[in-house]
């Protein structure tokens, strides 16, 4: 697509500066307000009551220490995937290719990590996980080159890929790297490759995944708002022309962005590969990549602010099977209100958005092209 | 050659809800607006097809039902794209969320169900001397000349072919640019919602939740591959469906190739396409746009 125009990313982006904090923060709560009364609308619909379904959700997710785990074992994934997604809204691009990103780096992970390579921990754990990372970067790399050198929008070319690496774990999973037996799942990992507890807690503890999911966050934050590198890479997603005008090499840090974007998905991949299920089943993830979207949109692509709203995420798709078993409503309402939540941040975002100049120029793709 | 024919007849089978809304995706991506909420918009067609075949006891009340709520869902995105210029993106990536969480809820609310609906009345079969497939097939293929005529015959396609590549030339012209993408995009969501309840009356007779299952964006990968144009996108939607129809005869079988292979090769052919490496596929120039 040589002649597409870049989208308003305008979410991606950061208010003005002056603007107090609970202003920038504002917009997204409120959209959040609006998504939680439409899912109350549908608790009241299927003849529950909104409140006693709010206290079964809360329960659900932190009401005992098993639950708390279980909110942070979804919540590690959300996080890097939101990350993924937000890093590539900085540089101005959609990175909806998440989940196949997730799955490339689940996958090389639950190959290197189920065999004892006679390697000590500290070695083939972090191995593994950067392996993972690569693959990822990989999956992220090839939409990014065809954006930045041949021009092909990134949002077609992630959802490819996407299925793409799906079919591929599906197809390993079940043939060449199947442990046998009924699961479709890999060998389990080796004990030098997996992630140690942080919280053992019943049923499923809690690993270091956590640490490292917010150190991304922290990092990239960091990098983002601290150095110079950081901050020619948001000038490339606030305006692509300017920057190349002052020397920016912005086709480069599309790729950059669309790799950096991939690595932290396939980082999320690795984590549910060691840290989580000590295996890899075919079609593990629940959605992680595109929840990732979501979480990056509620965050304005916020690397810190990911964190609360991946934990929110989390708790909803923690606590949903609770919402059925004990208050009787469908727990499909919990995906209703992300898709309202969604749905609400596009229109908040283009209604607040500036008014255009009634004949100004539309802003022309920053490929080489 | 019984077993040719066979593989014929599930080709087609499987190729037509690809047309039906890659067809969809045709009018909403020629006037502008991308699309990725087909998938979603198929599913819900999908969900309302069966459950008003279910309820009013026929199936081809229920195929209207299941085009209304694609051409409603169409109308959400229409809306909150083209009149309230929500990135297009955004919007169907919450269409795609809405509609797995609106037929799940809709699926226990109204048939106690899980999983799966309660079996509905099923589409006829129609037979022809070459062919023997379901009505919707034969609507499928049909639409692809009306489609073509419609585009590049009438004053209206003309219009909105216009209003994809320059909107302000059409605004220049004293035409309603939101006018013309609105019909478009309702009448996408209409097509693909036909052709998510092929798969809920014609190939299946119930609701399976989730049962699109990627449907919607092979049917964009078939838009793109068949270079937005209706003659290339039924080739590429027969080309996608018979892989899909290639990959389900292989399934249970220790075939040399494995049947996943052909459930990727459309997206594979697709970005090799993209890129240039085998011919070029240009879009229109203004999709994606946001309209100022």
């Amino acid at each position: 697509m040589t002649s597409e125009p870049l989208q308003d990313r305008s979410h991606a982006v950061d208010p003005p500066l002056g603007v107090t904090r609970v202003r920038q923060i504002a917009p997204s709560v409120g959209v959040l307000a609006v998504a939680f009364a439409v899912g109350c609308a549908f608790v009241a619909l299927s003849g529950g009551n909104p409140f006693h379904a709010g206290a079964v959700l809360l329960y659900g997710a932190f009401g005992t220490s098993g639950n708390i785990a279980g909110v942070i074992a979804k919540s590690v994934p959300l996080i890097l995937t939101g990350l993924s997604v937000a890093v590539a809204f900085r540089v101005g691009l959609f990175n909806i290719g998440g989940e196949g990103q997730l799955y490339a780096g689940a996958l090389v992970s639950a190959a290197l990590g189920a065999t004892d390579l006679g390697l000590p921990s500290f070695i083939h754990l972090p191995a593994v996980l950067l392996a993972a990372l690569a693959a990822g970067t990989v999956w992220g790399v090839i939409p990014g080159w065809l954006k930045a050198r041949r021009g092909v929008h990134e949002v077609i070319n992630t959802i490819m890929l996407n299925y793409i690496a799906i079919q591929t774990v599906d197809y390993l999973v079940s043939g060449p790297l199947n442990a046998g037996g009924y699961a479709t799942r890999t060998h389990p990992i080796v004990p030098a490759a997996t992630m140690p507890e942080l919280w053992s807690v019943e049923p499923v503890p809690v690993s270091w995944g956590v640490v490292v999911a917010l150190a991304a966050c922290v990092a990239t934050a960091w990098w983002l708002f601290n150095t110079a590198g950081g901050v020619e890479f948001r000038a490339v997603g606030l305006n692509p022309k300017a920057s190349r005008a002052v020397g920016i090499a912005d086709t480069r840090k599309m790729i950059l962005g669309m790799g950096l974007a991939g690595g932290l998905a396939g980082l999320a991949g690795g984590l549910e590969v060691v840290g989580l299920h000590h295996t890899l089943y075919a079609q593990f993830s629940p959605g992680y990549g595109f929840d990732g979207i979501a979480v990056a949109l509620l965050a304005q692509s916020h690397p810190v602010a990911i964190i609360p709203v991946a934990v929110l995420f989390g708790a909803l798709r923690t606590a949903d099977r609770w919402l059925q078993l004990v208050a009787g409503v469908p727990r499909d309402i919990v995906i209703i209100i992300q898709g309202v939540a969604v749905l609400g941040v596009g229109l908040q975002t283009a209604l607040t958005r500036r008014a255009p100049a009634p004949h100004g120029p539309p802003v022309q793709p920053a490929t080489a092209s | 050659m019984i077993g040719l024919e066979i593989l014929f007849q599930l080709t087609l089978a499987k190729a037509t809800p690809l047309l039906l809304a890659a067809l969809g995706g045709l009018y909403s991506e020629r006037s502008g607006v991308v699309n990725i909420g087909l998938e979603g918009t198929m599913l819900v067609g999908a969900f309302f097809g069966a459950a008003g075949s279910i309820h009013l006891g026929s199936a081809w009340l229920g195929l209207a039902i299941g085009a209304l709520s694609g051409a409603m869902f169409g109308g959400i995105h229409a809306l909150a794209t083209v009149w309230l210029r929500s990135d297009p993106i955004v919007s169907g990536t919450a269409i795609n969320l809405l509609a797995i969480g609106l037929t799940g809820f809709l699926l226990f609310t109204m048939f106690g169900a899980r999983g799966s609906s309660p079996s509905a009345p099923k589409l006829p079969v129609i037979e022809l001397p070459v062919l023997r497939a379901s009505p919707l097939a034969y609507l499928a293929l049909l639409l692809v000349p009306i489609t073509w005529f419609i585009l590049f015959r009438t004053k209206w396609g003309l219009r909105l072919r216009a209003v994809g590549e320059s909107p302000e030339t059409v605004r220049s012209t004293g035409l309603s640019v939101i006018r013309l993408r609105l019909c478009a995009v309702i009448l996408s969501g209409a097509l693909a919602g036909l052709g998510g309840a092929h798969l809920s009356l014609g190939d299946l007779s119930q609701f399976v939740e989730r049962m699109t299952a990627g449907r919607g964006f092979i049917a964009l990968a078939a838009l793109i591959f068949g270079r937005w144009h209706p003659i290339g996108v039924l080739g590429a939607c027969l080309f996608f469906g018979a892989a899909e129809a290639i990959a389900d005869t292989l399934q249970g079988w220790t075939a040399a190739i494995p049947s996943q292979v052909f459930l990727a090769l459309p997206f594979i052919l697709t970005m090799v396409v993209l890129a240039g490496f085998a011919g070029r596929s240009r879009p229109p120039a203004a999709l994606g746009m946001v309209d100022k």
